[in-house]
């Protein structure tokens, strides 16, 4: 038995995924969902920073005094782990954009993933392992 | 002593790629009410160079086949008034296309784009009977606002990721590929079938630069059928 | 819907630039934070060249790059997931715009204000 012809509204109930590039779909996705959250993160950090307080102010006394409180070093790390994550997406897209012979795309992802990983672990060790000198 | 009629002056990009170098001309053209680019042409030819190399052929909008860059933006040389613009009218063939002869490009990349994407309709062969569609379904009308491209290549000249990746899709084939995509008589694996629309080279190559929908001489909005398309990707259905 | 202006070329190019100039600037911020580790002498070696003029403009460029990213991000999500928004992206642009000067001019305010003598802005 043949199927029926379709309606309007059957066509609207069908959903399946086309298949195609996951990765990209996935990106495309993560900018926005990162991106929102780094509106928070990203424009609070510029503001404690730079408004609330100033490039005056900000020593090795400021850094050990904020990171005595476990938020704030949490929300250092969601900052530097979206920023990077968000950035490198961009920058693998731009790469994808204009670099298109084999060995340099390679070339340039290969590094682009490195630079993540190296910043990445560089600030997160940073974050972590930072001992603040013992209050007097 | 009588003046003559006024005279407006056009700049042509002139070139033979491998016979001659690429060189801007000269023209003066007497300029009358409403003389178009391309009416501007046809008398240089007539009346100066006959060597002036272009292509037209309908002269009423409706054919595409004489898109070119007009003072940096693509436009149809029929329906582009020389009184409008700004002098010297810098006349210059499509971009990101191969050259043949001054203003005439070769449209095969810009035609295999549209292979790429299967652009007719494949009919689920399930269907016994024709499909029911109200000309006034939201599904139908967003098909229709796509319908009249013309192929004239405008969009896929004026793309700033057509320039920068030989292999994207661009935005004609791939407004041709949401009406495909959006029609109601494909059956799902019509979607799996066009597996390069949501690759690399596909709808994630655009970033909404916009330039495809300003450069539209038939007011179309590749822009919108693209981000359609990716949310289709996402959600596996399309809005409206 | 159609429109001569090239707003959308203009915020797409500004959006990369900005971009990359952010993720630039990311990666030697984690090297200087990362200073720390080693004592307040190495950490405030950085900060003190920071506090120079020059650096203290060149962050109200960063302000002006990070600020510009956010909103414009802004109106791709509304463009993307907003149908009706395609309708109208002239109003969104223009708010967008908006909403940067609102925030990056009070912020450059604040941020140069210690810095206005040097600059000879102030007598």
């Amino acid at each position: 038995m043949s199927a029926a012809a379709p309606t309007s509204t059957a066509y609207r109930r069908r959903a399946s995924r086309p298949a195609g590039s996951r990765l990209e779909l996935w990106s495309w996705y993560y900018f926005r969902v990162s991106g929102v959250l780094l509106l928070l993160l990203a424009f609070g950090h510029l503001a404690i920073m730079h408004i609330v307080n100033n490039v005056d102010a900000i020593d090795y006394h400021f850094v050990a005094e904020r990171w005595r409180t476990v938020g704030w070093r949490v929300y250092d790390w969601l900052l530097l782990f979206l920023a990077l994550t968000h950035g490198q997406n961009g920058l693998r897209i731009i790469i994808d954009d204009y670099l298109h012979r084999a060995p340099w795309r390679a070339a340039a992802h290969t590094a682009n993933w490195f630079l993540l990983a190296l910043f990445l672990l560089l600030g997160t060790a940073t974050i972590v392992t930072f001992q603040p000198p013992p209050a007097r | 002593m009588t003046a003559g009629p006024p005279e407006i002056t056009l700049r042509i990009r002139r070139s033979e790629p491998g016979i001659t170098r690429q060189r801007w001309e000269s023209f003066g053209v007497p300029l009358a009410d409403r003389t178009t680019v391309l009416d501007a042409l046809f008398w240089i030819v007539r009346e100066r160079d006959r060597s002036l190399a272009f292509r037209c052929a309908c002269r009423a909008a409706m054919c595409g086949s004489c898109a070119m860059v007009v003072n940096g933006d693509e436009r149809l040389a029929c329906k582009t008034p020389l009184a409008a613009l700004a002098t010297p009218i810098r006349v210059e063939p499509l971009r990101s296309l191969p050259v043949i002869k001054d203003l005439v490009v070769d449209m095969d990349t810009f035609f295999d784009r549209y292979q790429a994407v299967e652009p007719v309709v494949r009919t689920d062969e399930r269907l016994a009977e024709p499909a029911i569609i109200s000309p006034v379904d939201p599904t139908r009308l967003e098909i229709g606002a796509g319908l009249d491209c013309i192929s004239c290549g405008a969009c896929y000249s004026a793309c700033p990721m057509v320039a920068a990746d030989p292999d994207y899709l661009g935005p004609a084939a791939l407004l041709r590929a949401f009406n495909v995509l959006s029609d109601q008589r494909e059956g799902p694996e019509a979607a799996e079938a066009r597996v390069a629309v949501f690759g690399r080279h596909g709808i994630w190559r655009c970033h909404g630069i916009q330039e495809c929908t300003r450069v539209c001489p038939k007011a179309l909005d590749p822009a919108l059928a693209i981000r359609r398309l990716k949310r289709r990707a996402w959600s596996g259905e399309f809005g409206s | 819907m159609r429109w001569r202006g090239r707003e959308a070329y203009w915020a797409w190019l500004l959006h990369r630039l900005s971009g990359v100039g952010v993720m630039l600037f990311l990666f030697l911020h984690v090297l200087d934070t990362s200073l720390v580790l080693f004592g307040p002498e190495a950490y405030e070696m950085f900060v003190f060249l920071y506090r120079a003029p020059l650096f203290r403009v060149l962050e109200v460029g960063l302000a002006a790059a990070v600020l510009f990213h956010g909103l414009n991000g802004v109106r791709i999500i509304v463009i993307d997931f907003v149908a009706e928004a395609a309708r109208i992206q002239r109003p969104l642009m223009y708010a967008t715009w908006t909403a940067f000067l609102a925030l990056f001019l009070p912020a450059a305010f604040f941020m140069l204000r210690p810095v206005f003598p040097a600059l000879g802005l102030l007598r």
